[in-house]
């Protein structure tokens, strides 16, 4: 009976002996999975606010027929309570890639790779408001507190870079409703919580990475506090192994301030790359997500575990893609921010080898009514029924799984929840769900909580 | 495998070494401190069987009073504490290491009583210091769940919640003794004495415990919000008071302790009772000084407009001319109706409404009242028919008014009441004070002083819910919004008012009753002398509610001069000008329904069981209780197994670094065992005989001889005792979030020492949302200590959470101690580790003498010692190399020594 390398990690990741510990491992930085990863890492975009699946990725008919009648479904109470009559969705759908996938004229570069899409129809969510689902999508549970997906990967992977964070938050100027807490560690160690990168800061895209000193003095002054520690260290006698690994946080402190300006900055991008993003595009908000993006695929080429790309200020300050009204225009201004960056990030990664074990999830918190928000032109948030997609790691491409009912209401087919999908990821990067687990306040908790179903028809 | 579990700091260290030794395995159980998760076999038993079993854990045995053990070297003993140390140390033939050197001792004691560098000051100085209770608070707020907004969506602020982090300062300042605490935060609105300090009335104030929850102010399904924010309540509470994880049973009985999801609803019952309101916490006598003057000021006001009134003529012409153009609805325009007078129709009246604030009275008020225009010409706003006006005696008082909770039969709850100020009438369904969007139509801002018919209109999703009415004036509704929100919500003039009178429950198809006016006015010619009928009424105390509104009516339609003498409005408004401005906190009221509630099956509010009634948990008795107060004082009998051994671990938590039981928030089965249980009882004991003294049991504590040894192990301590569970020596430790940066603060001689106030607002890296995040605070936080940042549920503040402060989502009774590299990044790059630097080294460079004597200076300011030899040398070396003082002062808050504790 050994202890086992994951109990040790689990126990020793917070607090004085870390570091430690790991160099003790022989190498390995991370935790072990519990069998072997088709991914070894992920990549969310988030659409925030609520992409309507109808207009999208799950092509209804029937709406077109039955435009401006009454909706004939039983109805959810939603966030508006207004219920309008059947609305069509503006724009036509076209049969994409080899495996003839529906997708709507707003995406027609993501189209483009359907063959690599893994498109789920069929996904539900207990929640019509923001707040709850947003937090339902990146921790499991609709109240604040719990650690997010990125940080559960934190905590059972570490970092496969000493100098980078496992988890890291490119922002895009916003922060999701719900709060910073959508990418918090909850109840797990402080280090498996999001680093926030501001991808337009230039140098000091991190808090604090920036030193306001000279290199050579920083250097001086290291070199007096280390002197200081190890007489300090020693002065402590058979406790001084306490602060061991606090005065090794230094070294490496200093080398994330390399690290970091050196993530950050893409200079020797190629020209063919920015224009692949759209990095020098004309559509200023488009330039800036494909800035994001390259970004996302930057950290994945270092080794960071998982990145997710929050949504591009500029449209709204809050939940950009949440159309109650004027679907038409926003969402296809929406759907030109992201469509071209998306797209490049996907053959990027694809070009340099990366697609097959980078997890790229494309989601929202929920899709949108089929019909119009009482006299709008536009959808109240619909959690019955809605589209999110993956591609890469470990999924089959060129499939949809799943499907919503005639007017794209409810999932009916395959129904996925969100513990399903966190199930899933997890699975994706090598955890039994049901095993990767944190005791705290007297029970064993987990991403998934007590639900969640592996959806092994997606699997590659 | 063994589960190694809730590893602490030091055991990781050995945990470490014994790895690189490819040491001894833990065997499963070996110590008595990491239980594996206890073993559910046969999960098909009955309840009563595995309660049977659960409820004979150590925590629910009744506290013992124990006989300190003997122990064969006496000479070490300084208290009896040290005896059951001793002994313990003594069995596994392990000795103490020996006393730390006093400088260590002091800057231990300092930090650990104030949190704080307090160079020599003793025991007694510090445990009378005011910053002893700012340490001490703060301790409680990670238990409580402190917050100044509510999370969610909009991260909705919590109105003057740091007056409930004031009044925790001032608790444990005045060690306040602990039963009260609990009595006071958990039942301050019932307790038949409150307690009231210079004008404040602590108790009341208390209650804003349990306004530390998450709120979301928009929920589609209102049910399940309310049994949210209760689930946070009672978490909070059993994790506080308790030690248990109670609201593990929302959902199904305890997995592992003798507590069953009926023992959970038996407290829904009481917690769901508690309204929100905005408490106001003055001394009522403070605000109500001047109310006799005014009530009799405001009656010669009276008599002079009814004298002014006398004889008015009104002409036929004005008269019609008046009815004509009536709006709709208002009583005047029911004149233009042939059929003549309606019957009056009954509607509900006003049973069993509650009241807060100095405004209401506590009987309706007959007809026959005035409500005052806030400034201008004119000085009547109306004369009121019979009811409850805010502003019987000035629209200065604010207040509230809560109906009993009825359930939502009809679309429509109209109710009869007018106000001034943007006071707020409102429908609370399930509890949930939501104000926009889909509530929209449940709230109304009052806007006619004349009491009119509102109609609060229901979403069909509520029929048949739970409802009740509140009406409050402006700076007393406690929902106030986000950042963005808060200019709109206190009203200039600080005048708002309301008055209710009734209400009735209608579908859309009926009609509110008519506001019927006197039945002689349908008679030719009668004005002038039903109008005068009213005016000698008025002046006898004698007015009728139709006279009320005839008047009203009137005065409205210019027929009678709005005019009063000046002398008297002059008198009237000075008076009033001697009200001081009240102080109030969100807080709770109770709604007097004490309600029992059904367990929800799964935790699901649609799926009821049986109707569970208000009680203690079983396993504590299962006495019923009426209420809330009847909770805390069953919390506080003295045969309660867990209340005084909860708190006199979390005390020797934050005093040892680790609890007796290493899991403060959890003493059951899934917590740790004590190492000392003996030792837990005596303090329990002696804590409760000393009058729940947090202070006497803190003192009792830091003068034993345990608490002063070395953190050095001895001997023998790392093979037979690991983990220090035996307390051989002292754990070394990190500073907790605040104390880093308040040492930073104090050493450089930047530290504001005052106590309480608004929270400082924090200096957030950028500011990404002005709808809901403050502006960006002062990089040194103006010197206020770091219990007084703000705390935003949604924008917490990055410098403390770097060091772990606890995020205010969940119970911390017991921080996590990280220890990794963006601690290292802050405090080399953060500009307010810089800002403390400048200001230090600007301050020390001021002082006479040369560079060594300030070298020698700054170390004793830094760690409370003299520089050891090679230290002043170094540092010399660094000054020479071209840094400068400033530099060598940020190397010196960058040192492990500045952050830790031996």
């Amino acid at each position: 009976m050994t202890i086992s390398r994951r109990q040790l990690l689990r126990n020793g990741a917070h607090g004085f002996g870390w570091l430690a510990l790991n160099a003790l491992l022989a190498g390995a930085r991370g935790a072990r999975p519990h069998f072997k990863p088709a991914a070894r890492s992920v990549i969310l975009l988030f659409m925030d606010g609520g992409v309507s699946h109808v207009d999208s990725f799950d092509p209804k008919p029937l709406l077109a027929k039955e435009n401006g009648r009454p909706f004939k479904m039983r109805i959810d109470a939603t966030q508006f309570d207004s219920i309008g009559n059947v609305l069509a969705s503006p724009w036509s759908f076209k049969r994409c890639g080899a495996c003839g996938l529906e997708v709507s004229e707003l995406f027609p570069k993501i189209g483009s790779l359907a063959d690599e899409l893994c498109v789920m129809r069929s996904m539900k969510s207990d929640f019509p408001e923001h707040a709850q689902a947003t937090l339902m999508l990146h921790t499991g549970h609709p109240l604040q507190g719990r650690p997010s997906m990125g940080s559960w990967l934190s905590y059972g992977l570490g970092s496969d870079n000493c100098d980078l964070p496992a988890y890291a938050v490119i922002s895009g100027g916003m922060v999701p409703l719900g709060g910073v807490e959508n990418f918090g560690c909850g109840f797990l160690p402080a280090t498996h919580q999001a680093t926030t990168f501001d991808a337009f800061s230039g140098g000091e895209a991190i808090a604090n990475i920036v030193s306001p000193d000279l290199p050579e003095k920083q250097r001086m002054k290291l070199d007096l506090i280390a002197a200081a520690d190890s007489a300090y260290r020693d002065s402590l006698g058979g406790a001084g192994a306490s602060v061991d690994a606090a005065i090794r946080n230094y070294e490496t402190a200093f080398a994330m301030q390399s690290a970091v300006p050196e993530l950050v900055e893409i200079k020797g991008e190629s020209e063919l790359t920015r224009r692949l993003y759209g990095v020098d595009s004309a559509n200023k908000l488009q330039a800036r997500y494909a800035r994001q993006l390259l970004l996302a695929r930057r950290m994945i080429e270092r080794g960071v575990r998982c990145v997710e790309v929050g949504y591009v200020r500029g449209i709204r300050n809050v939940a950009p893609w949440d159309q109650h009204g004027s679907l038409r225009a926003h969402h296809a201004e929406n759907a030109a921010i992201v469509d071209q960056p998306i797209a490049a990030l996907m053959t990027d990664l694809k070009v340099r080898g990366l697609l097959d074990s980078t997890l790229v999830i494309w989601a929202g918190e929920f899709g949108r009514t089929p019909f119009a928000q009482g006299g709008s032109d536009g959808r109240d948030h619909n959690p019955q029924g809605f589209t999110i997609w993956m591609a890469g790691g470990g999924v089959r491409g060129g499939m949809v799984h799943g499907a919503t009912d005639e007017y794209g209401y409810r999932a009916v087919d395959n129904v996925v929840t969100l513990h399903d999908l966190h199930a899933t990821v997890l699975h994706l990067l090598g955890f039994d769900h049901k095993k990767l687990t944190f005791e705290h306040g007297g029970r064993d908790y987990r991403l998934t909580d007590v639900h969640g179903e592996l959806v092994r028809q997606i699997l590659a | 495998m063994p589960r190694i579990r809730r590893l602490h700091q030091a055991v990781r260290i050995i945990v470490v070494s014994w790895l690189s030794l490819a040491a001894p395995l833990l065997a499963e159980g070996t110590s008595p401190h990491q239980p594996p998760m206890p073993k559910e076999a046969g999960a098909a038993r009955s309840w009563e069987e595995k309660y049977a079993e659960r409820k004979a854990h150590w925590c629910f045995q009744p506290v013992a009073d124990i006989k300190p053990p003997t122990v064969r070297d006496n000479g070490w003993i300084k208290n009896d504490i040290d005896r059951f140390v001793l002994a313990k140390l003594e069995a596994a033939g392990l000795r103490p290491a020996p006393r730390a050197s006093d400088a260590v001792l002091e800057r231990r004691l300092g930090f650990a009583l104030t949190g704080l560098p307090t160079g020599d000051a003793g025991v007694e100085k510090l445990l009378a210091s005011p910053h002893f209770g700012e340490h001490w608070a703060r301790h409680w707020m990670d238990v409580v769940r402190y917050a100044e907004t509510y999370g969610s969506e909009h991260d909705y602020l919590n109105p003057f919640a740091w007056r409930y982090r004031d009044y925790l300062v001032r608790a444990f300042n005045t060690d306040l003794p602990y039963d009260r605490f609990i009595h006071e935060q958990l039942a301050g609105d019932l307790l038949p004495a409150p307690r009231i300090v210079v004008d404040v009335n602590e108790s009341l104030l208390a209650t804003a415990f349990q306004r530390m929850t998450e709120f979301y102010a928009v929920p589609v399904d209102v049910r399940r919000e309310e049994a949210t924010v209760i689930e946070w309540q009672i978490e909070t509470f059993s994790k506080a008071f308790l030690g248990q994880t109670l609201a593990c049973a929302r959902c199904h009985d305890h997995k592992f302790d003798p507590l069953s999801a009926a023992d959970y609803y038996a407290l829904h019952g009481l917690f769901a009772g508690a309204r929100p309101v905005m408490n106001i916490i003055d001394d009522p006598r403070l605000l109500t000084l001047h109310d006799d003057a005014l009530a009799r000021t405001k009656r010669r006001i009276r008599d002079d407009i009814a004298q002014r009134w006398s004889g008015v003529k009104i002409s036929d012409e004005a008269w019609r001319k008046a009815i004509d153009s009536a709006k709709n609805g208002t009583p005047l325009a029911q004149l233009r109706e042939k059929a003549g007078p309606r019957p009056a129709v009954e509607f509900s009246q006003l049973h069993g409404w509650r009241h807060s604030g100095p405004g209401l009275p506590e009987t309706p008020l007959p007809a026959g009242s005035l409500s005052f225009h806030a400034s201008g010409g004119k000085i009547l706003h109306a004369i009121h028919p019979a009811g409850f006006f805010s502003d019987a005696i000035t629209d200065r008082h604010g207040g509230s008014f809560r109906s009993p909770e009825f359930t939502l039969t009809k679309r429509n709850v109209r109710v009869l009441a007018g106000g001034t100020g943007k006071a707020r009438l409102r429908l609370v369904v399930e509890g949930c004070q939501g104000d926009i969007l889909l509530f929209d139509p449940a709230n109304e801002n009052l806007e006619s002083a004349a009491p009119r018919w509102i109609t609060l209109r229901l979403r069909d999703q509520w029929i048949g819910l739970r409802g009740h009415i509140e009406a409050m004036t402006r700076a007393d509704i406690p929902t106030v919004g986000t950042v963005r929100d808060v200019p709109k919500w206190v009203a200039e003039d600080r005048r708002s008012s309301f008055g209710v009178l009734g209400y009735i429950l209608q579908d859309d198809n009926e009609s509110p009753p008519m506001l019927t006016l006197p039945a002689e006015l349908w008679e030719p010619g009668s004005i002038n002398r039903v109008t005068q009928a009213a005016i000698t009424a008025w002046k006898r105390d004698e007015l009728s509610d139709e006279q009320a509104r005839l008047l009203t009516a009137l005065l409205e339609a210019g027929l009678l001069p709005n005019q009063a003498d000046a002398h008297l409005v002059k008198s009237f408004r000075d008076l009033e000008a001697r009200i001081p401005e009240a102080r109030r906190v969100a807080g709770v009221q109770d709604d007097g329904s004490g309600r029992d509630v059904p367990v929800y099956i799964r935790g699901d509010h649609l799926t009821t069981g049986e109707i569970v009634p208000r009680r203690m948990p079983d396993v504590l008795g299962g006495r019923k209780l009426a209420d809330r107060l009847a909770l805390a004082q069953e919390l506080t009998r003295r045969d309660n197994p867990l209340v005084a051994r909860v708190m006199v671990n979390r005390v020797w938590h934050h005093l040892f670094g680790r609890g007796i039981v290493g899991t403060p928030d959890n003493l059951g089965r899934t917590g740790d065992r004590p190492s000392h249980p003996e030792l837990l009882d005596h303090l329990a004991t002696r804590f409760m005989q000393d009058g729940w003294s947090v202070k006497r049991l803190i003192r009792y504590i830091v003068s034993s001889a345990a608490w002063q040894t070395s953190c050095e192990p001895p001997a023998e301590a790392a093979r037979l005792d690991p983990d220090n569970h035996l307390l051989s020596h002292s754990r070394s430790r990190r500073l907790g979030a605040e104390s880093i940066r308040d040492a930073m603060l104090a050493v450089a001689g930047n530290l504001d020492r005052a106590i309480g106030g608004p929270g400082v607002l924090n200096h957030y890296r950028e500011v990404i949302d002005e709808d809901k995040q403050p502006p960006r605070g002062p990089v040194d936080g103006a010197g206020r200590r770091g219990i007084y940042l703000e705390v935003r549920r949604n924008f917490l503040s990055d410098l403390l959470t770097t060091f772990d402060f606890p995020r205010p989502n969940l119970v911390t009774g017991s921080r996590s101690v990280t220890n990794v590299p963006s601690q290292s990044i802050t405090l080399l790059n953060d500009p307010f580790v810089h800002h403390q630097a400048r200001v230090w080294a600007g301050r020390i460079a001021a002082l006479p003498g040369d560079d060594a004597a300030r070298i020698e200076r700054m170390h004793r300011e830094a760690f409370h010692r003299a520089p050891a030899s090679g230290e002043v040398e170094r540092a010399l070396a660094f000054l020479r190399g071209g840094a400068s003082l400033e530099e060598l002062a940020h190397a010196l808050f960058n040192m492990k020594e500045f952050i830790h504790l031996p």
